[in-house]
């Protein structure tokens, strides 16, 4: 034996068990270069799915297996960015809990016995439910309930040629609030242009942590490269506020009251763009009149910021202006009377003048892209479950209100519904108050999940149609309008590794035994074909499959519709400061404030929020991702636990009116007093996802309430008791 | 020693990072790099007390010394330092006597219990030798990192450290460590 | 004919309901427009498409077309008018009157001061 050989034996310890069952360990790249063979490289690019972003990225593919994700420089938005999350998306298609085969539920709804089945028994199984269910209820018997994707317009399609009005989708679990404010008083959702701002006021928004999207890029960019401000009103210490110039760990609910006052002094002051807001805009007599009640001083009370930064805040912004914006976020699901908040923003950045310039808010540019016509199905005959022409006439209709509609299921009316087909969401976790969720999932006849994982809403089907990854698909070419819009492309990087079907190919299946192939009888690449005909190259889809994405040269474009004969999509063709059409439908022309519910006494408000690894509660059992952060804790300041014997790291039980959940203790001065945080994407039942099982689910605690307006879900509204276990 | 042609460094613009982790991962997916063990790191530091709070992140790894102590100790000369900076192991040549480890003031390695040898960063010395920039530059989204060559006065490394100033870690270890922390 | 026999009678409603709608414009509602409201939309935006389209593109004699060339009433009296090229010819030369019906309301649902809230994806 050589030196070397006895020197090897001599220090190897015990051979640690330091894999983790769930991942195969890999030899670096390096030492594969030495192989004998040089491995031909694939570098195929294609567009990420680990949130909703679509990231350019391009994808090392060696002997049919995915190395590596890189991210792909030629897309103007995400610019050679690719997240954490982003470059764990190696580990969704690898993963070993994914769901492998069609299969169908053998024992009672939530046991967890399955039989693995062929494709066709699995398709004939969803097809001679759904339409028992049409014979017996009608086709608005069946609840058809999805989350964005590039594929999610056939399932969609799918829906409405079988009959029914009752799709439903994320955002009013999201964003709703904004949507609606912002489509109201611009007749559009405008986007920010983050990377020129100059002056950037944030409420939540944690756009540093919660939601790693290319704005966060140019936010960091503007803040530490461009000397651009930013205020941020948070009741938390997130990463965010670690960034701002200024935070301001405002009572939560009042963010209303910041904007009013700040709309009081700079109205006041002669401070907003008089020639803009004559141009563009109606409505601004009754607004100054409106907002004279909202004092700075009577502000600082509701929100406790001081008055004399509230004063200041508001000169500086509007010294900044154009390129100043109260930048509006993402999931804006708050409170009950969000949307008056959001409107609120939207007629604070209207006054200072920075729509279409460059800093400010811009109109999103499209590229026009070609469709696939057909003569499409006949409108449903039933009126939908959620009677949003009763209660929320302004809403958007193809989204739903899903909290509504959910209560409404529950009762039975106006009208049963027994039939639920899922794709790519998970109710059990995205909505609140889990308890309803699954008694409207135990009380159908028949429950469909079309996922690539066993989620907590999956674990409770009877029949899982598990579709292909992202990595594995070809999808229809998507347009993403913005500042700089895009064209993306994506195509399989492997071939699919277990029995699963892209979406397209199982509501084709689906339609064919529902007698509804005629919607669906065309290929993806014919889809895609006529998709591309418009765009400018002479041979697009060559030029798509080179590149990934396509963005014309011309943008960045401002001021395209600052002329005076532009109409907004509004009624009056103006940018509305005051909404006659809220008026109509009975609500608050100009914004209203309303104090938030105060925190009972020996209560805290729970507040709820994400951070850069997770997204949403989707990918908490990839391993990559879940090893920074395997469980929730619940946030508490030190004065409040300390009272209550709290200890950091502790067991603690937490309890609302509608659940309780017991997770560790996180003692940190980084939260107020008066709340309690809690990170969203734990505590999952499916034993499938043992790694994120972990901690509480929020879903458990969150009590139902929702805005008022657009219907969208209020989060942050549920009071909760704590005691050490 | 030897003069470089060429020296490859890092410089790092800490207030922009946002400890999203996509460094991390990216690393982990190149280099295949197992759970529970990592070749790059955020590090965490709160300061202060309620309202008035401070939070910095600062990513390290292997700092590439100029004088690398790890190099010096190794008994089977599997650590080794390229001419142009990047220190490395050969695995084939490490016994796993985990000397390095001692002898690094910045614990930039980690044992492999599962193929008996040390590792750490290499600064992607695999994708260098393609053109390419190390795995944790090309994704950071806050663009924290700059890379480059030091001796190339056009090189955006070179320039932005005469424009700068910056501190390295624990100078007083003495290894020359070659990760420049942006002030 | 008897479609033709059909299409003089509408003739006589609309230039009735035309009058009407010129006088008390949103104060009265119209019969045939509000039919406008109910028809399929998405069949509509077929039709447009389809027929409208082929046509009423940028460059093209028609010029481009789109909703939001016309407010909802616009499109309203637009359709209650029923003519085409300057008022030379019948829209009932290139469509049906449930087609009409049908890409009157999608135009409307989609005119430039329809409320037409935005959402994410699709």
């Amino acid at each position: 034996m050589n030196r070397r050989g006895f020197l090897k034996m001599a220090t190897e310890g015990a051979v640690g068990a330091a894999l983790l069952q769930t991942e195969a360990c890999r030899a670096p790249l390096h030492q594969q270069k030495a192989a004998k063979d040089i491995v031909p490289r694939l570098e195929i690019p294609t567009t990420c799915d680990m949130c909703v972003n679509k990231c350019s990225m391009i994808a090392i593919v060696e002997k049919g297996v995915l190395k590596k994700l890189n991210p792909n420089p030629e897309n103007p938005k995400s610019k050679g960015m690719l997240c954490a999350r982003g470059n764990a998306g190696i580990q969704q298609l690898y993963d070993t809990a994914r769901i492998k085969h069609p299969m169908i539920r053998t024992g009672e709804r939530g046991e967890g016995k399955w039989r693995v089945v062929s494709w066709d028994e699995a398709l004939d199984f969803a097809a001679q439910k759904l339409s028992a269910i049409k014979e017996k209820y009608g086709p608005q018997g069946t609840l058809w309930s999805s989350s964005e994707s590039f594929q999610e317009v056939f399932f969609r399609n799918l829906s409405q040629a079988f009959g029914s009005p009752n799709s439903v989708r994320h955002p009013t679990l999201c964003l709703a609030s904004v949507n609606l404010a912002y489509s109201v008083t611009f007749g559009t959702v405008p986007s920010f242009d983050v990377q020129n701002a100059r002056y950037i006021i944030m409420s939540g928004a944690n756009r540093l942590e919660s939601f790693i999207t290319p704005d966060t890029m140019d936010l960091i960019d503007s803040t530490t490269e461009r000397k651009a401000r930013l205020i941020y009103l948070d009741p938390r210490f997130t990463k965010t506020a670690a960034k701002a110039d200024e935070w301001y760990p405002i009572k939560p609910g009042t963010d209303l009251a910041f904007i009013l006052a700040m709309l009081n002094v700079i109205i006041s002051e002669n401070r907003y763009n008089k020639e803009f807001v004559s141009t563009y805009c109606t409505g601004f007599g009754q607004l100054a009149e409106h907002v004279k009640q909202y004092t700075p001083d009577w502000a600082a009370e509701e929100t406790q910021i001081p008055s004399k930064d509230i004063f200041r805040i508001a000169r500086e912004f509007s010294d900044a202006a154009p390129r100043a914006i109260y930048y509006a976020g993402r999931r804006s699901s708050w409170s009950r009377d969000d949307f008056s908040m959001r409107r609120g923003q939207a007629i604070l950045n209207a006054i200072v003048g920075n729509w279409d310039r460059q800093g400010g808010m811009v109109p999103n540019a499209k590229v026009e892209l070609g469709e696939l016509m057909f003569l499409p199905w006949d409108d449903p005959v039933a009126p939908r479950v959620d009677e949003l022409d009763k209660n929320f006439l302004l809403a958007a209709k193809g989204d739903g209100v899903y909290l509504k509609l959910r209560e409404n299921v529950l009762a039975g009316q106006p009208y049963p519904v027994k039939g639920w087909m899922i794709y790519k969401q998970d109710p059990m976790s995205a909505i609140p108050e889990q308890e309803k969720t699954l008694q409207m999932l135990r009380q159908m006849d028949f429950v469909g999940v079309i996922d690539i994982q066993m989620s907590d809403t999956a674990w409770y089907a009877d029949v899982i149609l598990p579709e292909s990854t992202y990595l594995e698909r070809l999808d229809p070419v998507e347009m993403l309008g913005g500042i700089r819009p895009v064209v993306l492309y994506r195509q399989p990087v492997v071939k699919p590794l277990h029995d699963t079907k892209p979406a397209f190919e199982i509501v084709q299946g689906l339609a064919k035994r529902l007698n509804l192939s005629q919607y669906f009888d065309y290929t993806m690449e014919q889809w895609i074909a006529e998709q591309v005909k418009p765009l400018p190259m002479d041979l697009p889809l060559d030029y798509m499959k080179k590149h990934g994405v396509y963005s014309p040269p011309q943008y960045p474009k401002y001021g395209s519709t600052l002329s005076p004969d532009h109409r907004f999509v509004t009624k009056s063709g103006k940018i509305e400061l005051l909404s006659e059409r809220l008026r109509e439908a009975g609500y608050d022309p100009l914004p209203v404030y309303h104090q938030p519910s105060q925190v009972p006494e020996g209560k805290f408000r729970l507040v709820l929020g994400r951070h850069a690894f997770f997204t949403h509660a989707s990918t908490s059992n990839n391993p990559w991702l879940n090893s920074f952060s395997p469980e929730n804790t619940l946030w508490i300041h030190p004065k409040p636990a300390d009272s209550l014997g709290i200890n950091d790291a502790s067991l603690v039980e937490v309890a609302s009116g509608v659940g309780s959940v017991r997770l560790k203790a996180r003692v940190t001065p980084k939260i107020r007093t008066d709340c309690v945080f809690m990170q969203h994407g734990y505590g999952k039942r499916s034993p499938w996802l043992r790694l994120a099982n972990s901690g509480g689910s929020d879903a458990q605690l969150i009590e139902t309430a929702w805005d008022k307006v657009s219907g969208g879900a209020a989060l942050h509204e549920t009071f909760v008791k704590v005691r050490k276990v | 020693m030897a003069t470089r042609t060429k020296r490859y460094a890092l410089a790092i613009d800490a207030k922009k990072c946002i400890d999203c982790k996509a460094c991390v991962v990216a690393c982990r997916a190149e280099n295949g790099v197992p759970l529970g063990k990592s070749r790059n790191w955020i590090n965490e530091e709160l300061r202060g007390d309620w309202p008035k709070l401070l939070e910095v992140f600062e990513p390290e790894q292997c700092h590439h010394c100029e004088d690398p102590a790890c190099v010096r100790v190794c008994p089977t000369g599997a650590s080794y330092q390229r001419p142009d900076g990047v220190v490395a192991v050969n695995p084939s040549e490490c016994v796993g006597c985990r000397y390095c480890m001692i002898a690094c003031p910045y614990d930039a390695r980690f044992f492999r219990e599962d193929l008996g040898v040390v590792e750490k960063c290499d600064l992607c010395a695999h994708r260098l030798d393609r053109g390419e920039l190390p795995a944790c530059v090309e994704t950071c989204p806050s663009k924290v990192r700059i890379f480059g060559d030091l001796n190339d006065p056009t090189s955006e490394i070179h320039q932005i450290l005469e424009k700068r100033q910056y501190r390295v870690k624990k100078r007083e270890a003495g290894t020359g460590p070659q990760i420049y922390y942006l002030l | 004919m008897k479609s033709s026999e059909k299409f003089g009678k509408n003739i006589g409603v609309l230039t009735v309901a035309l009058l009407v709608f010129v006088g008390l414009l949103t104060l009265v509602p119209l019969s045939t427009s509000r039919a406008g409201q109910k028809g399929n939309e998405a069949k509509g935006k077929f039709y447009f498409k389809q027929t409208c389209k082929s046509c009423h593109i940028k460059g093209e004699k028609g010029g481009e077309v789109t909703p939001l060339i016309k407010t909802q009433a616009q499109w309203q009296s637009y359709f209650a008018k029923g003519k085409h090229m300057k008022g030379t010819e019948p829209l009932t030369k290139y469509m049906t009157p449930e087609q009409l019906n049908d890409a009157l309301t999608f135009l409307y649902n989609h005119a430039v001061d329809s409320p037409q809230p935005e959402t994410c994806g699709k």
